[in-house]
Order: structure tokens, then sequence, then C-alpha cells
């Protein structure tokens, strides 16, 4: 396997990112299928949550940032998202050497009669 | 070469189309990736993003608050298919005339909402992921 080294997420390019809306906009310009929303717990917490096809009928949050401040979720929430990318590469990486390791390999062999 | 629509009267629509044709490449469509939320602050509460589906369906998936305060309702995941057919068919056509045309659209119209008569000005501006096909589209709608 060939990971990338150092790894490089695409969220370090994008720092001046700072509020909730900012995020979420982000996320439409660049495909990425996301959107952070405000959850009330039933004892009035607040917590912002990373949904995934929000509005749609497979909508389902996917990670919680444990965070009532915007800024602080955006910030997690683009941590998420550099974890799911890496998990990503390295999923690539890994079946791009599967498919060498195939390609070395040398073609049986019939076995002769005797 | 992009020519700014004419005829606009609310001036964050005004300064939205001037920051749109700034982000065009010579003979080309703004990228995407390229808008930096930072510099669509001042509008995002009026913006929405359509994006155009390579089966030619429209659906949102940004949705600004001012807009989903005014219209009742957040319509994000939405598709255009999910809307009340009268206002589909407008809207299906204006989006598939920019994306055939490749240049912005812009129109000012009087309906009631929530029981009050208002009038908007609204705006879309084609944006490309590679350049060339038009795989979104940044919507502003304003109250006049």
């Amino acid at each position: 396997m060939k990971p990338s080294t150092p790894y490089r997420p695409a969220y370090t390019e994008k720092s001046r990112i700072a509020t909730v809306d900012e995020f979420n906009i982000w996320c439409a310009l660049n495909d990425q299928p996301f959107n952070l929303i405000q959850h009330v717990w039933p004892d009035g917490l607040v917590e912002w949550d990373l949904e995934l096809n929000p509005g749609t009928a497979e909508a389902e949050i996917v990670y919680g940032t444990g965070q009532d401040d915007g800024t602080m979720a955006v910030i997690s929430a683009f941590a998420f998202l550099a974890g799911v990318e890496w998990a990503e590469e390295r999923h690539a990486a890994a079946e791009a050497d599967l498919d060498e390791d195939d390609e070395d390999e040398p073609e049986p062999v019939p076995a002769k009669r005797r | 070469m992009v020519d700014e629509p004419t005829g606009l009267r609310h001036k964050e629509v005004q300064a939205l189309c001037g920051f749109w044709l700034k982000q065009c490449p010579e003979g080309g469509l703004p990228l995407a990736s390229d808008m930096e939320p930072a510099d669509l602050r001042r509008w995002l509460p009026n913006l929405l993003i359509m994006h155009v589906h390579t089966d030619g369906e429209f659906f949102y998936s940004y949705y600004g608050r001012s807009l989903a305060r005014a219209f009742g309702e957040s319509r994000l995941g939405q598709t255009l298919n999910d809307l009340p057919e009268a206002v589909r068919d407008i809207l299906r056509q204006e989006y598939e005339q920019v994306c055939r045309q490749r240049s912005p659209l812009h129109r000012v119209y009087t309906a009631t909402f929530n029981g009050v008569k208002q009038t908007w000005e609204r705006v879309v501006l084609p944006l490309s992921t590679d350049g060339q096909a038009i795989d979104k589209l940044l919507v502003a709608a304003y109250e006049l």
C-alpha cells in the first residue's frame, strides 16, 4: 500500500469559513452531501449535528459535533470530513495495490497429462 | 463573453451579479469550487443553490435562512417535482434556459405569500464544476 504522506485534507484551504451557513454552502458548492443542523436534546441542551443527504428520505445524522457554538461545530465538521476523505484515500490506495498484485501474479498453467 | 443582466433593481442583486461576473474566467463560467463562502457572506440568507443532476432534474442543495423564513420552510434536499405544479413549471423553464444559454437570468414577480402580496426580484447565475458543464445554479431572491 502507498498512502500519501503527509496527508493534506482539502479543508485546510478553507480556513476563512467561520459560520454554519458558510460551511453548508461550501458543502453545496463542493458536492459534499452534508449539512450542519441544530439539534435540541430533551434536556434543552443544543448541539450542532452533521446530517448526510439533508432534506431527503435518506437523511441521517452521521456525526454529533458535541458543540453548541457554530464556529466550533464547523471546525469539528471539517475534522470529520477530513477523516472521511482520509479513509477514502486509504481505501482507494489499498484497492489500487490489490489490482497491481493481481497483475503481477503469473497466469495459471494447466497441468500436463501424463 | 457573458453579459451582465440589465434592469436589475435591488442593490444586493446588482452586487451579486457584479461579483459573479468578476469570477468568470475569459470566455467561461465560474467554477463552483472557486466560490469562497466568506465572499458570499452578505448574500447567504437570500441565496439558494440548485444542483443540476445528470438526468436533468434540479434539487436544492442550499437554502438560505431568509428565504426559508419568507416562504415558510426550507426546501433543502427537495427537487422541483416537490413543488406545486404551477411554480414548478415556471422554475424548470427558467433553470433550463440558464443551462441552455449559459448566461444569467433575472425576473421580477409579484405573488401572495402567507396571505401577503409581495414583489420579489430573483437572479439565476450558472456555475460549473469542470468549466464546461453547468451543474449548479446560484440563485438569489430579494423582496423589493
